[in-house]
């Protein structure tokens, strides 16, 4: 069986920049998919280009097992059975918020009451029935969201896609309407794609996480592979912070500045980077084949552990550390060899 | 500046005093004299409406305000809709040359309505230039000289003010309202019907009622084509009260009050709309929309647009330079009928066509600078004060701008002429009179320009610099005049363009010692003298536009020079 939503060789040039090329991209029924990309990376272009709110250059586009762009195929838009939640929420001001999301109903020609149990179940679930009278200009950020996400539930759509729906509310809310998102799209059985460029969410939120970069896909995955096994130094470095080290690989073990680090992953050619999260660092005596030394340049309390900085022959590290180190303390440490991920040098 | 209550005090009664002699005792009289007769004669006034209803209740009045209306009514529904389908157009096609067709709408902005309205007479007389050409069909001749020509002029003259605010609305209004519509299945039509137009409606009233209150306050057209083809409105009949004699300032004050009375209808209709709640939720800060491909009818699109473009602007300035440089308007543009006659005298020294030319630069200038200079120190010492002050100070500015030119006229007539206390200063009938005249009605458009560049300026900046030990003088030169000097220059031009062309109170204020151009071009229209009028108007159109567009150009070089290509001096 082919993916719920299909995307193969999207290419999308705007202007003079080519925001999307040769890119593939599949969503399995019922899946959430982050993807996440600095800004620029193609992200919203590509599921812009998914709703039909823009076509592509060259590509195709399945959904639902129906081709809806390709070579002789252009469905529009409100034929493709997708939702869209805008970054701004785009709810229209001049209509209440029952109005908001019985418009759609009503045009895919529904009876008042059919349409009036409909609506009253999309707020119940979000959570603003009491607000169906009022209109957007009378809710706060939050609610305009929910109400956003409520619209296009309400239309059962095929899947539904999610442009960084986040990035308008502020931080307190923010952790709280991320669950009550993925809450939600479950319990709707909904498939979506999430859009965000901020790696926690992307990483909270999701069944499989796909990192773009310069219009191209670089890593998919499920979070916690892409976390421990990143395929690039780029992926390694835009979920959370890791140290980086450049050299090259001999008989096997990745020496740099005469320091030699034993690692469980394929060396992916000669000339490699290893990474290694502040979080790996361990005891010097847990992995005697990895250990290393330094001289600490300055330590802060993070609250949970105290992030040690180090030099050790000319290279800076970061550690976590579960106690307090004075700096210009020499600090012995260790790293384990499953934790020492090797990318292709300066990807 | 010394600062602390005194100073306050002193400040806020001089904008006070301005204000009152320059906008609210003018106007005070004007509405006066419409209820109390005998407010000027000397006695102790009463109020009595008899005098209003005698001299509304003629036919003449009565007509004036019919035509007026009925004018308004009809040019503001064509204009409108121009300007919705030309920023539709810009906004959401693909239309071919688009640099040149947005420029179209700042051109015909800039270009003053009166010279338009003369010149199309030249274009559609029975001996004009498209009947030379065979351009004008039977019976269209007869069809301009009535309400039609007058509509006409006005929608190809005005349609840039409503494609300038429902454009603005447009591009507000960003696509992702509608977007988000096609995704819960709405169809384009649906979406336009139920989702844009609804949203697009406020602005599309906003934009009639500028264009109402612009036709019912406009004294070009009604002093031009209106006057010959009969057509009474009540701008001219307001200027026709006053100047004939017996002069009849009661009639005058009466119609003045109803052309107020419609006016603030019209501004308070407009106060309400903006007052929306719901459309505040449209940011701006959207994604601009989807542009449409319009396949094989860009061109034809393009030609369209092309077409407003000529009627608008270029046809009527060809025609100006074609009878500025011609014998006679019947013999047309043959050899043997050109001349240099007109263009040679209106530029010698000594003519009064040039005499006219010269003292409407000069008093320009001067309405400028005085405008440009009073502006920047009242918004800089109102953006040190209070909201409150500077709130009043821009709706006295934009309610001021709503007051007909030629109501102020009248109301500096009865100021200076009649008024107790300033009728012994003898200004009336002088120049600096006029270039007050011209003050008053030039110094809105450059607070309106140069308050909210200083009020972009953050007040972090001006602490720092107080900090560092700069006065408050100090503050002003090195660091206000520098980040706004743009701004300022803009201002400046601005008012000194539009005074240049400024017809009503040119014609109400005409100084003894000689009349300013626009006044001067009308009565060579008005005399059958049209070479000459167009001569003058010609090198007017050049001396302005060029001189302005000269000094802002080289300003901004200037300005870049001395502080950078980033954002310095252009704050606006």
């Amino acid at each position: 069986m082919t993916a719920w939503v299909e995307c193969s060789g999207l290419a999308k040039q705007l202007g003079t920049k080519q925001v999307l090329s040769g890119l593939d991209l599949s969503v399995e029924r019922g899946e959430i998919l982050s993807i996440l990309g600095p800004s620029g990376s193609g992200k919203t272009t590509l599921i812009r280009l998914i709703a039909g709110l823009a076509d592509p250059d060259a590509g195709e586009i399945a959904i639902a097992g129906k081709t809806v762009f390709g070579p002789r195929t252009n469905t529009p838009i409100e034929r493709r059975g997708v939702g869209y939640v805008f970054q701004d929420y785009a709810v229209w001001p001049h209509m209440t918020v029952a109005a908001n999301v019985a418009f759609g109903l009503e045009l895919a020609g529904l009876g008042r009451a059919d349409r009036d149990i409909r609506v009253r179940e999309a707020l119940t679930s979000v959570d603003i029935a009491e607000l169906a009278d009022r209109f957007p200009d009378q809710l706060s950020g939050g609610q305009q969201q929910r109400l956003a996400l409520a619209r296009s539930l309400a239309m059962r759509p095929e899947v539904i896609l999610l442009d960084e729906p986040l990035s308008n509310v502020d931080a307190a809310l923010r952790e709280h309407l991320r669950l009550e998102i993925l809450q939600l799209v479950r319990a709707h059985n909904t498939t979506a794609i999430y859009i965000t460029h901020d790696q926690s969410e992307a990483m909270a939120l999701c069944d499989r996480l796909a990192v773009m970069q310069g219009g191209r896909l670089l890593q998919a995955g499920k979070p916690e592979e892409l976390y421990r096994r990143p395929n690039s130094l780029f992926v390694a470095s835009f979920l959370g912070g890791a140290n980086v080290l450049q050299g090259e690989m001999e008989n096997g073990v990745f020496t740099t500045q005469g320091l030699r680090l034993v690692s469980r992953s394929a060396a992916p050619g000669p000339a490699v980077d290893l990474v290694f999260r502040p979080e790996d660092a361990a005891p010097a005596e847990a992995h005697p084949e990895n250990r290393l030394s330094g001289a600490v340049v300055a330590c802060m309390f993070l609250g949970r552990c105290w992030r040690v900085t180090l030099r050790a022959a000319d290279l800076m590290f970061q550690l976590d550390w579960p106690v307090q180190v004075m700096p210009s303390a020499i600090l012995d440490f260790s790293v384990p060899p499953d934790r020492c991920a090797l990318v292709p040098s300066g990807s | 500046m010394r600062s602390g209550r005194g100073g306050d005090l002193a400040f806020t009664a001089a904008v006070l005093m301005g204000a009152g002699v320059l906008v609210a005792l003018p106007l005070l009289l004007v509405l006066g004299q419409a209820v109390m007769p005998d407010l000027l004669d000397g006695t102790w006034p009463h109020i009595s409406l008899a005098g209003l209803k005698q001299s509304l209740v003629n036919a003449r009045s009565l007509t004036a305000i019919s035509n007026t209306v009925e004018l308004a009514v009809i040019s503001a529904t064509t204009a409108t809709m121009l300007g919705f389908v030309y920023a539709l157009m810009l906004a959401r096609t693909d239309v071919p040359a688009r640099r040149m067709l947005a420029a179209t709408p700042w051109l015909i902005f800039l270009t003053p309505g009166y010279l338009k309205a003369l010149a199309w007479v030249l274009l559609m007389s029975p001996a004009g230039y498209l009947e030379q050409f065979h351009l004008l069909p039977d019976g269209l001749s007869d069809a301009f000289f009535s309400i039609a020509g007058l509509v006409f002029v006005h929608t190809l003259n005005l349609f840039p003010l409503a494609c300038f605010v429902i454009g603005g609305a447009m591009s507000g209004l960003g696509g992702e309202f509608e977007d988000a519509a096609r995704t819960v299945g709405a169809g384009g039509r649906t979406a336009w019907w139920r989702i844009n137009l609804p949203l697009l409606a406020p602005a599309v009233a906003l934009a009639f009622l500028a264009i109402f209150a612009e036709v019912a306050s406009d004294f070009g057209m009604a002093s031009t084509i209106a006057r010959t083809i009969d057509f009474g409105l009540l701008t001219y009949s307001i200027a026709v009260a006053i100047e004939n004699f017996p002069v009849d300032f009661q009639l005058a004050g009466s119609e003045a009050l109803v052309l107020l009375a419609m006016l603030s209808c019209a501004l308070l209709l407009d106060r309400l709309l903006r007052r929306q709640r719901r459309l505040r939720l449209i940011t701006g800060r959207s994604r601009a929309a989807r542009v449409y491909a319009l396949g094989p009818w860009r061109w034809m699109v393009g030609a369209l647009a092309l077409l407003v473009s000529l009627l608008a602007v270029y046809m009527p300035m060809a025609a100006i330079i074609a009878r500025s440089m011609a014998r006679t308007l019947g013999q047309g543009l043959v050899a043997n009928n050109m001349t240099w006659r007109y263009l040679i005298e209106a530029t010698s020294v000594g003519h009064p066509a040039n005499a006219a030319l010269l003292r409407s630069l000069g008093f320009a200038a001067l309405t400028a600078l005085i405008c440009g200079s009073v502006a920047l120190l009242l918004a800089w010492r109102l953006d040190q004060g209070g909201k409150v002050m500077r709130n009043a100070v821009l709706a006295i500015a934009v309610g001021s701008m709503a007051i007909p030119g030629v109501v102020m006229g009248l109301g500096y007539i009865l100021v200076w002429d009649r008024l107790p206390g300033f009728e012994p200063t003898g200004l009336y009938g002088t120049w600096p009179l006029l270039v007050l005249g011209y003050v008053s009605s030039g110094l809105p458009y450059a607070l309106v320009v140069i308050l909210p560049a200083i009020g972009q300026i953050s007040p972090s900046l001006m602490d720092a610099a107080r900090l560092h030990g700069a006065s408050s003088t100090t503050r002003l030169v090195r660091i206000i005049l520098p980040l706004i000097a743009l701004s300022l220059i803009t201002a400046v031009l601005l008012v000194f363009a539009r005074t240049v062309f400024e017809l009503p109170i040119s014609q109400l204020l005409q100084p003894t010692t000689g009349a300013p151009a626009p006044s001067v071009i009308v009565r060579y229209f008005g005399n059958d003298n049209d070479g000459i009028g167009s001569a003058l108007s010609l090198l007017a159109i050049l001396a302005t536009g060029g001189s302005a567009g000269l000094l802002w150009l080289l300003s901004r070089a200037l300005v870049r020079r001395a502080f950078g290509p980033g954002r310095a001096g252009e704050l606006a």
